[in-house]
């Protein structure tokens, strides 16, 4: 909301300087957005007197106007108007000048003849303006005067950001005016006195109270006015409103002024009685802008006998709208009931400045004074306002009460105010305290509890007279549930590993599926999403994760490692369910910038070997194996599927293909896909074993394998063979050479009671040896 | 031969300065006290002598041989030692050259700042609780009194998704209501949840999933002050001790009274500047105490207990504590971007 400080007088005895103004509303919960100074630009606009008026010597349209400046010489300026005689004072805007619809003056030459600066007409002043005339300007200013001066000078306007709740009441000069005036301890000037309606039969009936509880119908006859007032003009276009119509401009500053929207109808264009009632469904009205409003039931409308007038509280209708003619109007003051209102405006869009007012909620008391200060200023403005008929109907609400406590004030707010520090601050807000209750100002439909007491208590005396303290409960250590512990170590152990974590957002579309991925058969659509590539929630992390990879590659040749825990998203009926999945995938292709690098083909193993140590770490109950069905898009040669305990797939790790890769900027990509993880309570004890003090004895030993058989395999019937004292066994070299698969394990055995002697160990490896031809290995010949 | 003096082992001195080589300086060893050299065959002849005069003779022979042996020693120290630095040097490296640092990951920089908030608030004895993404409207709205057409539901877009009755959480406050169920009643609840949350909006400084922590205190007593005291400890500890505080009214609807934070601003250090439009300050949460009607929802009477709330952006203090002035980016997962939080922050823990 906008708010000139000089509108503030009107309502304030003493306006304070701009900086006090700023930091009461800040006390107040008013955010003061921006302060802007208005009128700078008519510092250059001077008054002048016109001494000859010619006509142009190549224009039949133009005349040529000189013009006595104060303190300078003569100027002759070339102009279309068809008034400015001699004699006539006129605003003038010399070359350089800024105008309000942005243009910078400078000589021009029309037809021959220079013409520096311009002579203005009131809109070129950016103001109300019926003929496009030059502005004749009749008051007491000396020549060589400026515009500021007529206009009062410059006016410093606030862009205010007002919270919802203080939005209810405090969208109007007069609502921060009572703030400045509660929080500053200021002087309030008294409001008009109450418009006195005369309840002539006839003229309205109100079919709905309680959507409209009080209605005010008061008939005027207004004769004598072209303009608006123009210290009117000049607040309403400070705030930058456009001013428009004596009486539009009057209801218009009643808005901003009192918070209070009002409404003007043609007499001429209404049949009487005016009625309110809600709309019938299927009825059709042309509102002021034009468009047509297909009305529903529970619209609330403003209706002559031939149909609806205006779409209550929101906006007017056509065909009973004021119009340059209007010399008779009917004036609507009312209340509305704002959660009626605020639904209309909901559903048919319609924002205007009094759906925002009444639909917040108005203050019913100033139903008959805002219709009088409407009364008020035409008439200063000088027009006939003759009283017409007039009727209101409704009783005026009874002002809420709710009890005044006190110490429950003092106890949540956590300060030791007295009663009368607090009655007095509520005062300060036209809280009134009676005994043991406290009534409630007519505009504050925010405030229902002592709670919202405590708000305006704290707001009044100010949040920085609270005492600082802390919570007295017992203090308890906090804790992360296990399952959370559970995942921050997953995220650890991969940034220990070398995979960076991102954070991808979860929105997804078949769409931009490169690999199909759905792990759970029915996902879960969002009914508005902000693009189309983003309908549903995704299904499946790794998809999200390879368009990362994507993403780097296509920016820079490195090697990229990454990985993310996070929910995927699923439909069970009418429920969602968010399971965690953990997704890794890392490029294998051998980087120039690597200083020595795994051999491309050897590169999964450190991927497969990362996932290795993080089941070691965590105790994940899971293993790789290699005879499941993969995903498609997987590699066939260099893959595996990850199984549970219960021998269920819960992932797979592996290659992608080289064509999927290729997709992703990559010739190799690893991955690794968990899509059921969790954190295993059972811990094994002892797990860690003692060290030996006897010496390790190494073999190694050559094996020659048929081709099909995996180094899995081999190490299953070594340890099957349960070699008493086999401690460690490991892979050190695997080629294919003419003869076939060789692989060399290494043996470490080591005792825990006594230093192994050869024979012992050549007895344990002779077993082995024997156990392994039986499969077809032989012993590599040297 | 008589018996050396000073003169003579000024002599070996000499001669073993001289000596260029290892190889020479074994010649000058021999010649001294190799086992036909002068000093040895000397102790040789003291066989000859009286005991009395053999003793005499033979202890200051003795003490020349030690000396000897000692200045032949140090003096093919010496020369091995230059004899290494010129094998050395031929193995020379350009320790200009960067280091090679080990391949390591990096925590994304929004989980690093919610683990520094979290710890915080474990230490202060806050609990961690956790709710659903994907949440009622009754949780995420009417539980916390936004009823239907309520001007606040306006505040913020919601995503919806085509389950009856649900939506994308938009703030992690519906764990406030989760929470007090949780805790059946029990004293104090004192938790915090943190989360992803969604809005209906894309720029620079809203992104339409980002991270918030809630905080919530319920237990007899608990006041305005209590929770200015929290707040204040809270910027202290994330901020430092120079930051400044302020606090403002403001206006949630599942809080009565609402109060909003601001901080110094960072970019200016309070006196005023672009980021903080002039006013020295930044907000940097929104809280208040719990509104008697989410008291109930939580099932708990507000005449006998009471609380406190707050509400905290995990990217707005990223954006903070790492001065990022655009939050896409964390989105994009662009990895030189995202390793670039690798520089120390001045946070141990961060
Ligand atoms: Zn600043």
């Amino acid at each position: 909301m906008k708010l000139s400080h000089r509108w503030l007088a009107r309502h304030l005895k003493e306006v304070p300087e701009p900086a006090q103004v700023a930091s009461g509303l800040l006390q107040m919960g008013i955010e003061v957005g921006s302060v802007e100074t208005w009128g700078e630009i008519y510092r250059e606009i001077e008054l002048v007197e016109v001494v000859e008026r010619r006509p142009h010597p190549h224009a039949d349209l133009l005349s040529l106007v000189t013009v006595r400046r104060a303190l300078h010489e003569l100027v002759t300026v070339v102009t279309g108007a068809n008034n400015g005689f001699t004699g006539d004072r006129l605003w003038y805007a010399p070359p350089g000048t800024h105008l309000p619809d942005g243009r910078v003056l400078e000589t021009v030459t029309m037809r021959g003849i220079p013409s520096p600066g311009m002579l203005l007409s009131a809109a070129e002043l950016g103001f109300q303006d019926t003929t496009g005339d030059l502005w004749i300007y009749h008051g007491d200013l000396p020549l060589g005067s400026r515009f500021i001066d007529e206009v009062g000078g410059t006016d410093t306007i606030y862009e205010l950001e007002l919270t919802p709740n203080l939005a209810v009441f405090d969208q109007s000069v007069l609502g921060i005016a009572r703030e400045l005036a509660a929080v500053l301890e200021l002087e309030l000037t008294p409001l008009s006195a109450p418009l006195e309606y005369r309840q002539d039969p006839g003229v309205a009936e109100v079919k709905d109270p309680l959507a409209c509880p009080v209605y005010g119908l008061s008939g005027f006859e207004v004769a004598g006015i072209q303009n608006s007032p123009l210290w009117m003009q000049v607040l309403l276009v400070a705030i930058g409103l456009r001013v428009i119509h004596p009486v539009v401009d009057v209801t218009n500053f009643v808005l901003w002024d009192l918070g209070h929207p009002m409404h003007a109808f043609d007499q001429q264009r209404v049949v009487l009685p005016i009625e309110v009632r809600k709309a019938a469904e299927g009825e059709v009205m042309i509102l002021l802008d034009g468009s047509e409003c297909q009305l529903r039931a529970d619209d609330l409308v403003i209706a002559d006998q031939i149909g609806p007038i205006a779409l209550a509280g929101i906006m007017g209708g056509q065909r009973a709208a004021i119009s340059a003619e209007t010399r008779q109007v009917w004036l609507e003051s009312a209340y509305f009931n704002a959660s009626g209102i605020f639904l209309s405006m909901r559903t048919h869009r319609l924002s205007t400045d009094a759906a925002i007012h009444f639909g917040k909620g108005t203050d019913p008391e100033i139903v008959p004074v805002a219709a009088q200060a409407t009364v008020d200023i035409l008439s200063d403005c000088g027009a006939m306002v003759t009283k017409g008929s007039s009727t209101i109907i409704g009783q005026m609400p009874m002002r809420r009460r709710i009890r005044f406590q006190p110490d429950r004030i003092r106890s949540l707010l956590g300060v030791d105010w007295t009663n009368q520090d607090i009655s007095q601050a509520l005062d300060r807000l036209r809280f009134q305290v009676d005994g043991d209750w406290i009534s409630i100002p007519s505009n504050r439909h925010d405030v229902t509890a002592t709670e919202d007491l405590c708000e305006e208590v704290a707001r009044v005396i100010g949040l920085d007279m609270i005492p600082v303290t802390v919570p007295h409960s017992p203090n308890v250590p906090g804790a992360r549930n296990q399952e959370v512990e559970f995942q921050e170590r997953l995220r650890d152990l991969w940034v220990e590993s070398g995979y960076c974590e991102v954070v991808t957002r979860p929105f997804w579309s078949p769409s931009r599926d490169v690999v199909t991925m759905a792990d759970v058969p029915d996902p879960v659509r969002i009914s508005n999403p902000l693009r189309a590539e983003e309908e549903m929630l995704r299904t499946s992390l790794l998809p999200h994760l390879l368009e990362v990879v994507g993403y780097n590659r296509s920016r820079r040749d490195q090697p990229v490692a990454i990985f993310e825990l996070a929910p995927i998203y699923a439909r069970k009926q009418d429920r969602a369910e968010e399971p965690m999945q953990l997704a890794v995938a890392e490029i294998l292709d051998d980087y120039p910038q690597y200083p020595k690098g795994l051999p491309e083909n050897l590169a999964i193993y450190r991927l497969k070997g990362t996932l290795e140590w993080v089941i070691r770490r965590l105790n994940l109950e899971i293993s790789t194996v290699t005879d499941r069905d993969l995903p498609a898009f997987m590699h066939p040669g260099r893959s595996a599927t990850v199984l549970n305990t219960e021998k269920r797939t819960v992932g797979f790790l592996g290659e992608l293909r080289p064509r999927v890769a290729s997709r992703y900027h990559a010739k190799r990509i690893g991955v690794l896909s968990l899509f059921d993880i969790h954190h295993t309570k059972s811990a094994i004890s002892g797990v860690v074993p003692s060290p030996s003090r006897y010496p390790e004895v190494v073999r190694d030993l050559s094996l020659v394998v048929p081709e099909a058989s995996t180094v899995g395999t081999l190490n299953r019937i070594v340890l099957d063979a349960h070699l008493a004292d086999l401690k460690n066994l490991r892979l050190i070299d695997v080629f294919s050479g003419q003869w076939g698969r060789s692989v060399t394990l290494r043996m470490v055995f080591q005792s825990n009671t006594r230093t192994l002697t050869d024979s012992e160990v050549d007895i344990q490896m002779g077993h082995a040896i024997e156990i392994l031809r039986g499969q077809g290995m032989m012993m590599r010949e040297r | 031969m008589g018996l050396p003096d000073s003169n003579e082992l000024k002599d070996l001195s000499d001669q073993l300065a001289a000596a260029s080589t290892s190889l020479q300086v074994q010649e000058v060893r021999a010649e001294w006290i190799g086992r036909r050299g002068r000093i040895t065959l000397a102790l040789k002849g003291l066989s000859n002598l009286a005991p009395e005069e053999r003793r005499r003779q033979g202890q200051i022979l003795n003490a020349a041989r030690e000396q000897a042996t000692r200045l032949v020693d140090e003096r093919l120290e010496q020369l091995r030692q230059q004899e290494e630095d010129v094998q050395l040097l031929r193995e020379r490296l350009d320790m200009t050259i960067a280091g090679v640092e080990p391949k390591v990951g990096l925590l994304h920089p929004l989980t690093r700042v919610r683990r520094l908030l979290e710890d915080l608030f474990l230490r202060m004895g806050f609990s961690l609780a956790y709710g659903p993404e994907i949440e009622t409207t009754w949780y995420n709205f009417e539980a916390l009194n936004i009823p239907e057409n309520h001007p606040a539901r306006d505040m913020q877009d919601s995503f919806f998704v085509d389950l009856p009755g649900m939506v994308l959480r938009t703030h992690t406050s519906p764990v406030q209501i989760r929470g007090m169920e949780a805790a059946k009643g029990l004293l104090p609840v004192k938790i915090i949840a943190p989360g992803r949350v969604y809005r209906r909006d894309d720029d620079a400084t809203h992104a339409p999933m980002f991270h918030q922590i809630e905080a919530l205190v319920v237990d007899r007593g608990i006041t305005l002050g209590d929770l200015k005291g929290t707040l204040m400890a809270m910027a202290t500890e994330l901020l430092g001790k120079s930051i400044a505080t302020r606090f403002r009214p403001s206006y949630f609807p599942f809080t009565e009274p609402s109060v909003e934070m601001d901080v110094t601003c960072a970019a200016c250090g309070g006196t005023g500047c672009r980021t903080c439009k002039g006013t020295g300050w930044v907000e940097i949460l929104g809280s208040g105490l719990v509104h008697p009607v989410v008291l109930q929802n939580g099932g708990y009477d507000p005449q006998e207990v009471s609380g406190f709330a707050f509400g905290l952006g995990i990217e707005r203090l990223a954006m903070r504590i790492f001065g990022l002035d655009d939050l896409r980016p964390l989105y994009q997962n662009d990895l030189e971007y995202l390793m670039a939080f690798d520089r120390y922050t001045g946070r141990p823990m961060l």
